[in-house]
């Protein structure tokens, strides 16, 4: 029992070495570091569901390390552990010369969506993305059954982003971005297991092309009309080792900000191309593609000033031939309705707690209750 | 004829997404059983030859493809990279080292242990039983 005791002290003391030491070597060398830690338990009520998806406690981790090399160009990077193991999030020098022109280069997290903008646990309310930019946090997502959203966030790639931002008169402002890069992976449909996998090269020497456009409207700081934003994005590549497969989608997205009050709404879809020679359609193909699409409203405002409640409502809708090998449940448009309550409690400033109901009522599977809770913190 | 509203219905329609044209049904699900043909469509297809692992001519991480195209070919009579022993013995279940990978038993014969498919749920009895089924038929490319 002491023996144990002292381990565990020692253990403690020797982590607490450790970030010390690196603390000061990175104040000595001028080096940001930052980071957060999540931990999420997600339950299902229904047991033949269950197995099927990654249910159960979910740790996550990051890391980021940033150092300024001179005034315009910096380096950046970010390591993650989750559910692949870990992972580089990003790896990236950041040109930045002017306002209206700067660049971004390497492992680069990709502008798609304003959720991509707050895919961080301490960026938004809910404990799980929104089912169009699920990563592998979703009921009926694994492969065989609707293989995810239209684009799982963070979107991480290698290749060159082009952004800048201008002023429109005095309170409008637009941010812009134009980006190439390798582009998600895939065969009769998208990996993204594989998109994000080592190496963290393009499969098919055909890259993706797209970019990012947000208005936003500031208005004065403390007025009833808060800051207004509307953006779109989009991106199409090949995704194929043969380069014979396209994807494209596109969305659109809008948040508004009224006295405490957040609305906003986000709209994605993604046509992927298929492979009509494979064995075991059970339909004949007429249009080769499939095509998924989505959309979620979500109101969030301040109930103590350490507590917050959010919901949402969302949709996801798959339409086409189901590939082979798909659940023999799935049929030519599936869809999914899902309705979330949750709560977010912050007792310390870089602590917090969320809690969350989710109700998913597919046409094709059976309906579900799920419930998360989650204690994250940043440093 | 007004051009805002007809690009503006234009532009709606798209946004809708009026979804691809379906054909009619040619067959109905492939059921799992032990043959060549419904393991390719339940087993291979969806959980090995995936773009990660093995897919592609040749797989980029991988030894072997098992897109359905190849996997026949690749697997059935042919010597595994990793042992002497065949990868599909015809009619000898117990000495198919693609059987032993995915009952994760490959390290008893001399191979490697990892268990297929790599880092996700293993193989339903079920598919398993198909596969074992298979190979002790002779493994025809039915």
């Amino acid at each position: 029992m002491i023996d144990r005791l002292f381990r565990g002290s020692a253990l403690r003391l020797a982590t607490a070495a450790v970030a010390a030491s690196l603390a000061a070597w990175a104040h000595a060398a001028d080096i940001q570091v930052s980071g957060s830690v999540y931990v999420d338990y997600w339950g299902i009520n229904n047991r033949t569901v269950g197995p099927q998806q990654p249910e159960g406690i979910t740790p996550e981790a990051a890391l980021t390390i940033g150092k300024d090399i001179h005034d315009e160009l910096s380096f950046s990077v970010k390591a993650c552990f989750s559910c692949h193991g870990i992972e580089i999030e990003h790896f990236q020098v950041d040109y930045q010369p002017k306002n209206w022109f700067n660049v971004q280069a390497g492992r680069i997290a990709v502008p798609f969506g304003d959720y991509s903008q707050r895919v961080d646990g301490s960026g938004h309310k809910t404990v799980s993305a929104p089912l169009i930019y699920d990563m592998g946090r979703m009921a009926y997502g694994s492969r065989t059954f609707f293989n995810e959203g239209v684009l799982p966030l963070p979107y991480v790639d290698t290749g060159v982003l082009v952004y800048g931002q201008t002023w429109l008169g005095s309170r409008l402002q637009l941010w812009y971005g134009a980006y190439a890069v390798a582009g998600l992976r895939g065969s009769n449909d998208l990996d993204f297991i594989a998109s994000r996998s080592i190496y963290y090269t393009d499969n098919n020497n055909v890259p993706a092309g797209g970019g990012r456009a947000t208005l936003t409207y500031s208005s004065d700081p403390g007025s009833f009309f808060g800051d207004i934003s509307i953006g779109a994005s989009g991106s199409a590549a090949r995704y194929d080792q043969a380069k014979k497969l396209d994807y494209r989608m596109w969305g659109a997205d809008a948040s508004l900000r009224l006295w405490k009050v957040t609305v906003r709404g986000e709209y994605a879809t993604r046509r992927t191309d298929i492979d009509p020679n494979q064995p075991g359609y059970v339909y004949a193909i007429v249009d080769p593609w499939f095509e998924k699409s989505g959309w979620y409203a979500e109101l969030e405002h301040p109930i103590l000033r350490w507590m917050s409640a959010v919901y949402r409502y969302d949709v996801l809708e798959r339409r086409g031939v189901p590939l082979p090998g798909a659940d023999a449940q799935l049929t030519t448009k599936s869809t999914i309705d899902r309705y979330t309550v949750g709560l977010v409690l912050t007792p310390a400033a870089a602590l917090y707690v969320k809690l969350s109901w989710e109700y998913w009522k597919p046409t094709d599977f059976p309906v579900l209750n799920t419930g998360h809770i989650g204690v994250g913190g940043a440093f | 004829m007004r051009p805002l509203p007809t690009i503006g219905l234009a532009l709606l329609a798209a946004a809708c997404g009026s979804g691809p044209r379906i054909g009619n049904q040619v067959q109905n699900r492939v059921a799992l059983g032990p043959t060549f043909y419904s393991i390719q469509v339940n087993v291979l297809t969806p959980a090995c030859a995936t773009t990660s692992c093995h897919s592609g001519n040749p797989p980029p991480n991988a030894p072997l493809s098992l897109d359905a195209d190849r996997a026949y070919q690749e697997l059935v009579g042919k010597t595994s990279s990793q042992t002497p022993l065949l990868l599909v013995n015809p009619g000898d279940p117990e000495a198919s080292y693609f059987l032993q990978k995915i009952l994760g038993t490959a390290g008893s014969s001399g191979g490697v242990w990892t268990r297929m498919p790599i880092g996700a749920p293993p193989l339903s009895a079920d598919e398993i039983d198909a596969i074992q089924t298979w190979i002790a038929n002779g493994a025809q490319n039915d």
